[in-house]
């Protein structure tokens, strides 16, 4: 039981950092002080077409967040022997 | 058949019905002042008080409840503190564009997601390649693909149009720019609209395809191994005739319920690609709502998706027992 829970959670943290990202993107993330990677990016949407590495700098880590936590979330599951 | 439709009619009510109790506890425990919102920044404390009053905010929490419950099952879902239309023509204005770029959106995804599991069946050269791109862009947050697609074939290329549904006049009925023109006949517009699609319909099917090309690529190597393909094989069909004939039907299922699952998600997931190509549907109307704390456009919304969300995976459950004699709809 508690190795699926883990392997689940772990695959899950993906999924988590995208819509946690989705969310700030949209402006329904923490107030502008503090730093947000999808609130960084859509405050910078107007300098898409002139300087695309400011708004999508921030994009790109959430990429690599997002990778990182996939193939950790693999990697888990292929160490512990889950059962089907 | 019957007994299941009614059980499941039944599931949907029980389930949406959970659904409002919990848009209306979010609501009450929420900091913003619906009354507030609606009478502007600037009014007296004895206006907003009167405006409690009239929008029913100073009632018991479950008179409020009972009172929106009633209106949805006469068809009244409240009137928006933003636009100050009735919510109900609200989602009838802003839902079929919505339903336009899902749907497309969803037949790209279940082509990409046939794709990424039979090249692997079939043996094509460069299924991995493929495989690892999509998992890849899968990856990304939705946003960002949108922002490259909008660099490359809009900035780069200029092939693409990065805004609005289309240049022409909608000439309805639908309110489905595409559909619309594709049934008055006018090729110019129909082009148009589906250039105006591309991007968005694309950027929005990635993560779809990768979920369900998932499960319908475990499914058919776990069909590939059993014996009834080795005796097709040993027949002298060819690779292609045994994954067509064997192993498809029989390896559909998972992947199908997978779609059911990721069709209602499309809907919640439109609001960010919809923000960025500024398509006027429900998730613009949503994303532009929430800020402002108007909570009858939240809870319609919230409704209507779900009811979107219950009835689609219904609808799968029966196309499973079409695909799978052996499972009865029961």
């Amino acid at each position: 039981m508690i190795p699926t829970a883990v392997v689940s959670a772990s695959l899950d943290i993906a999924n988590v950092v995208l819509l946690l990202a989705a969310l700030s993107f949209l402006g329904l993330g923490q107030k502008a002080p503090a730093p947000e990677l999808g609130a960084d990016t859509a405050r910078a949407l107007s300098q898409l077409l002139s300087q695309w590495w400011v708004p999508g700098i921030p994009g790109i880590a959430v990429l690599v967040l997002s990778l990182i936590a996939n193939l950790g979330g693999d990697a888990i599951r292929n160490l512990i022997p889950v059962r089907r | 058949m019957l007994a299941f439709l009614t059980r499941r009619a039944a599931a949907a009510v029980v389930i949406l019905l959970t659904l409002s109790l919990v848009i209306f506890v979010l609501q009450a425990v929420s900091p913003g002042d619906p009354a507030r919102a609606y009478v502007g920044a600037n009014a007296s404390p004895e206006m907003v008080a009167a405006e409690r009053q009239r929008l029913g905010l100073n009632d018991p929490f479950f008179t409020r409840y009972f009172h929106f419950l009633g209106g949805v099952f006469t068809g009244d879902l409240g009137r928006s503190l933003r636009t100050r239309q009735s919510v109900v023509s609200d989602i009838a204005t802003y839902l079929p564009a919505t339903a336009e770029l899902v749907v497309t959106a969803f037949l790209i995804a279940l082509v990409l997601a046939a794709l990424y599991a039979l090249s692997g069946a079939l043996r094509w050269p460069g299924a991995a390649l493929g495989r690892g791109v999509l998992l890849l862009l899968a990856a990304a947050p939705p946003f960002l693909l949108a922002l490259i697609g909008i660099i490359v074939f809009f900035g780069q290329l200029g092939w693409l149009p990065a805004r609005g549904v289309g240049d022409f006049e909608d000439p309805g009925p639908f309110g489905m720019q595409a559909l619309d023109t594709l049934l008055h006949g006018q090729p110019d517009a129909f082009v148009n609209a589906l250039a105006h699609l591309a991007l968005p319909a694309v950027v929005l099917s990635i993560a779809p395809a990768v979920a369900i090309g998932r499960v319908f690529r475990s499914s058919l190597r776990a069909v590939l191994d059993v014996d009834y393909v080795r005796t097709a094989r040993s027949k002298g069909l060819t690779e292609f005739q045994v994954v067509a004939h064997h192993v498809v039907r029989n390896g559909i299922g998972p992947a199908l319920s997978m779609g059911g699952l990721q069709l209602g998600f499309m809907f919640a997931g439109v609001v960010v690609v919809e923000q960025v190509f500024s398509w006027p549907g429900i998730g613009n109307y949503l994303a532009a709502s929430i800020p402002v704390a108007d909570f009858p456009a939240i809870a319609g919304v919230t409704l209507v998706l779900g009811a979107i969300y219950v009835v689609s995976n219904v609808v799968v459950d029966l196309l499973q027992a079409v695909a799978d004699p052996r499972v009865t709809a029961e």
